[in-house]
């Protein structure tokens, strides 16, 4: 079984990859599967772990307790109700109730977390004794940062004279942040490569089968072949 | 037509092709590149380092397995660490993705060190609306997960015992290759007072940096840099460490054709 997964993972993973030569039929059919077996997955695990686990199976273990279940699996089910046309407007409860029980919760933690708490962390001295000339530098280019790209943000004022600099000196902080972002960026795909030709040098040992071997020479061969019928179909 | 215009004009396969060869060369003779640890990365080590024996740790497993080559070597490291402190590690995810990643990953570190489940390991497994469950989990981890994901009756594990709500655990650690850090830091972190770290995806590091910032959360693990810090401070040489070898060499490829790329791009526009 562990062979058979391994055999169809090297097939699929270089299917995929043969969409860098160009897109192909048999690059189509592996991102088919993969959509339909994420779809399926995700279903299942709706269905065991939330739907199962969380209504069914303990409304047949106490019904006593079942009506604090019963009553979120009705509005639950309620938005199920957006799938026909006529009775949709019924789903806006469940939605209604939802949204507002979140943004009661969600609204004033994320001010205290993200707002409150990431204010007090740019309001901080910019010398302390024994602090390092680093830190204190560090603490300095922080805080312009923050200035610059709040002021580049405000909109409702004329980015020109002194607010234009300032907002420009801004943009260049952003950049450095794009730039850095984006080395990350890079370097978190270039990981993901890393980890699948890791296991296709792995696939390709004997106790495998050698199968990243065959796999690759059949997916060449194939596009190989889809090559020439699509020649021998625009001479005819 | 030019050395320049050739640069500018060439068929992308070709880099396609050279990257692949770069990747694949080092993987099959590694070449052994040291690794320099990072303060981000101690903050998360230090922090399970200085727990005691048989203290209680969650780790969320919040990613898919499109990203299990970034996060599977962190999350083995950490698992490696965790189970050498003899700590009480439970699993929960709040993805539905998550449950077959964490599940995986769980298993195959628990049964390499010799743990038990139910007593020295358990997978909480996936709850639905992510904060809903994580502010559930701060109310009480019995109510938000009345059974384990093997069915155990989580009032009853001896891995659970002492535990009642998300302060009662030591730390933290989220492995995580979306926004799902916000969320723990925000409901979890600030309202419980449980300590968090990032163990996240190179795209997301800088996300986290911000909490890491204004003292949220404890450290960061990024990326496979980050997972071969993780490896170097507990002395072993594992997938994270060979991985970067492939990973020094073809930021060195990638940084000669940019620069390639863009001294013909402003000699082209000159003429």
């Amino acid at each position: 079984m562990e062979l058979t997964g391994i055999w169809v993972s090297a097939l699929l993973t270089l299917a995929i990859y043969s969409f860098l030569y160009k897109d192909n039929p048999l690059y189509k059919l592996a991102e088919h599967i993969f959509v339909g077996v994420s779809t399926g997955y995700l279903l299942v695990v709706a269905w065991r772990d939330a739907l199962y686990r969380d209504l069914i199976e303990p409304l047949g273990s106490d019904w006593g307790a079942g009506f604090l279940i019963l009553l979120p699996g009705f509005f639950g089910a309620l938005m199920f109700t957006r799938l026909f046309p006529r009775i949709s407007w019924v789903s806006r409860i469940s939605l209604a109730i939802f949204i507002g029980v979140t943004s009661g919760y969600a609204i004033p933690n994320y001010i205290q977390g993200d707002l409150i708490k990431q204010t007090e962390a740019t309001i901080v001295p910019l010398y302390t004794q024994g602090q390092s000339g680093t830190a204190s530098l560090n603490i300095l280019i922080l805080l312009v940062g923050v200035l610059t790209v709040l002021i580049y943000f405000l909109f409702s004022v004329k980015h020109e004279g002194v607010v234009g600099r300032i907002s420009r000196l801004g943009i260049w902080y952003l950049m450095v942040f794009f730039g850095a972002a984006f080395g990350y960026t890079v370097m978190g795909r270039v990981s993901l490569l890393i980890g699948r030709a890791r296991d296709l040098h792995e696939y390709s040992q004997a106790q495998y089968g050698f199968a990243s071997i065959v796999c690759g020479v059949f997916v060449v061969l194939c596009i190989v072949a889809w090559e020439i019928w699509n020649r021998t179909r625009r001479r005819e | 037509m030019d050395f320049w215009q050739k640069v500018l004009k060439l068929d992308r396969r070709w880099i396609f092709l050279v990257v692949a060869i770069v990747v694949v060369v080092p993987i099959i003779w590694p070449l052994g590149l040291p690794v320099f640890v990072t303060p981000d990365v101690r903050g998360v080590f230090d922090e399970i380092e200085k727990l005691p024996e048989g203290a209680p740790v969650l780790i969320a497993f919040d990613y898919e397995p499109g990203s299990t080559p970034e996060c599977d070597p962190m999350a083995e490291a950490l698992l490696t660490h965790c189970y050498r402190k003899n700590l009480r590690v439970v699993g929960v995810t709040t993805l539905p993705v998550g449950v077959g990643t964490g599940e995986n990953i769980l298993a195959q570190v628990s049964q390499r060190m010799g743990k038990e489940r139910g007593v020295d390991y358990t997978f909480l497994g996936f709850k639905a609306e992510q904060s809903a469950s994580i502010v559930g989990l701060g109310l009480s981890v019995q109510n938000t997960f009345q059974t384990d994901r093997y069915g155990n009756d989580t009032s009853t594990l001896p891995v659970l015992a002492g535990v009642e709500k998300l302060a009662d655990f030591a730390y933290l650690p989220v492995v995580h290759d979306d926004a799902t850090l916000d969320n723990w830091v925000i409901y979890g972190q600030q309202l419980t007072g449980v300590r968090v770290g990032s163990l996240c995806t190179a795209v997301m590091a800088p996300g986290s940096y911000p909490f890491k910032n204004a003292g949220q959360i404890t450290g960061i693990v990024g990326g496979l840099k980050g997972g071969s810090e993780y490896e170097k401070l507990l002395g072993i040489r594992g997938a994270a460490s060979n991985g970067m070898d492939s990973q020094a060499v073809i930021h060195i490829f990638l940084i000669i054709i940019m620069i390639l790329g863009n001294v013909a791009y402003l000699i082209t526009r000159k003429r």
